[in-house]
């Protein structure tokens, strides 16, 4: 890489240092492994710098490098998390809005999702990627998008239904 | 209340980051200047199979030097930090060194002797008409830290460093400054993890036996223009260079704008 290259990367990836560090975290809910994720992302995109400066959304294209970076890691023994596809089915629709606003819970809630249905989550409704992009960079169809993203809306909803239900319950109040 | 807001929220306070992008590039480009010299290297030992054995056969040579010991760190400082070879300071980085002169007089930047593999007492700024950076460690009296400041024409508003109703515990306090300035100052405290070997790769000096914490204080001024600057000192223990105060008036001075 010639020093003008290197000047335009280290201008891109200074800008850029502290939404993907948020995003890495959203992924992961550790800042550790969430600076740990942006330094190899950051360090894979200087090796393709050239590559990924000329195409047209690079913004979107190193988020996906980075949520690929986040499933290749999670693939390790050692950083093996636990959960679950599989939601139970109540739910309180009535007050799911709200629960979901209750946002000390979120990212607990977002750690119970499977991990490609979290990446989508995140890049659709914090990175604000379209659908196509989501696509695009995860490797996997608009309609795999679609239905994985109101799947993982509809698990939050769910999971903080439980979430508030157990706290009520374990208050001693009425459900 | 949109997701970005709902998750912005969620996540809080960030914490000071770990990353180095000078750390990072070096360590790339040593591995672009390994991964060339490795052929050269096979092809070197290749070589070296053949000539050896033919050297030994014909006597032995003559006795090699013993190595030096490494040099003895010592920092040296100077009241500006050292410009990249071949080049010289801008305008805005002289502003920089002048706004921490006024507001910190005993401050003085380290040159050499900082703990590091590579040219982190080098000065080495991204300068460009959007957004300017430049870190470097520095000193006043035995008193050592490492310094970075950022300004930037746009910044992504959903990236707030502390939320002070969540934070208060941790100094997030927000104010206005006398030009009408948005100011953000945070603090914070973190126990040293990592191993020394480790520290030295990242530029830091050995961990402290004693007050094994380091402080981070940082403030982040948006001015009446829209533009953003940030400032950060980062020291082992208790012991920073710069005091929050100190900081802040940096952040606050208008002659730093982008070039």
């Amino acid at each position: 890489m010639n020093r003008a290259d290197e000047d335009e990367y280290r201008q891109f990836v200074t800008a850029r240092l502290e939404p993907l560090r948020v995003t890495a975290y959203l992924l992961c809910h550790n800042w550790h492994t969430a600076d740990d994720l942006v330094s190899i992302t950051i360090g894979k995109l200087y090796r393709h710098w050239r590559r990924v400066s000329a195409i047209e959304s690079p913004d979107a294209y190193i988020r996906g490098m980075l949520t690929n970076a986040w499933l290749d890691e999670r693939r390790r023994p050692w950083r093996r998390e636990r959960s679950t596809d599989d939601v139970p089915d109540r739910a309180d629709a009535e007050h799911s809005e709200e629960l979901l606003a209750d946002r000390e819970h979120l990212l607990d809630l977002l750690s119970q999702l499977p991990p490609r249905r979290r990446a989508v989550i995140v890049l659709r409704f914090w990175c604000d990627l379209s659908v196509e992009e989501t696509a695009r960079v995860l490797g996997i169809s608009t309609g795999t998008v679609k239905s994985q993203a109101a799947r993982g809306l509809e698990s939050l909803r769910l999971l903080a239904t439980l979430d508030r239900a157990g706290i009520r319950a374990g208050n001693g109040e009425e459900a | 209340m949109s997701y970005q807001t709902v998750f912005r929220e969620a996540v809080g306070e960030i914490p000071p980051t770990s990353i180095d992008v000078e750390q990072v590039i070096r360590r790339q480009r040593r591995r672009h200047r390994l991964g060339r010299t490795g052929l050269a290297a096979m092809v070197g030992a290749a070589v070296l199979g053949v000539t050896v054995p033919l050297a030994i056969a014909g006597g032995s040579g003559p006795d090699l030097p013993a190595s030096s010991p490494s040099p003895t760190p010592s920092a040296q400082s100077a009241r500006t930090p050292r410009p990249e070879p071949g080049t010289t300071f801008s305008a805005t980085d002289l502003a920089v060194f002048a706004a921490l002169a006024r507001e910190a007089p005993d401050v003085e930047w380290i040159t050499e002797g900082w703990p590091s593999d590579g040219d982190l007492v080098t000065w080495h700024p991204v300068d460009s008409a959007k957004l300017y950076f430049g870190q470097g460690p520095i000193r006043a009296g035995d008193r050592t830290g490492y310094f970075k400041l950022q300004l930037q024409q746009d910044w992504d508003r959903r990236v707030a460093f502390c939320i002070p109703e969540k934070n208060q515990e941790n100094g997030c306090v927000n104010s206005t400054g006398p030009a009408g300035e948005k100011i953000q100052t945070w603090s914070n405290q973190a126990p040293i993890t990592s191993s020394d070997k480790n520290r030295m790769l990242h530029g830091k000096p050995a961990a402290p036996t004693s007050d094994r914490f380091s402080t981070h204080y940082g403030v982040a001024v948006e001015r009446p223009d829209g533009t953003f600057l940030i400032v950060t000192m980062s020291a082992d223990g208790e012991n920073s260079p710069l005091t929050l105060a100190q900081l802040t008036a940096v952040a606050l001075n208008p002659a730093i704008t982008l070039d």
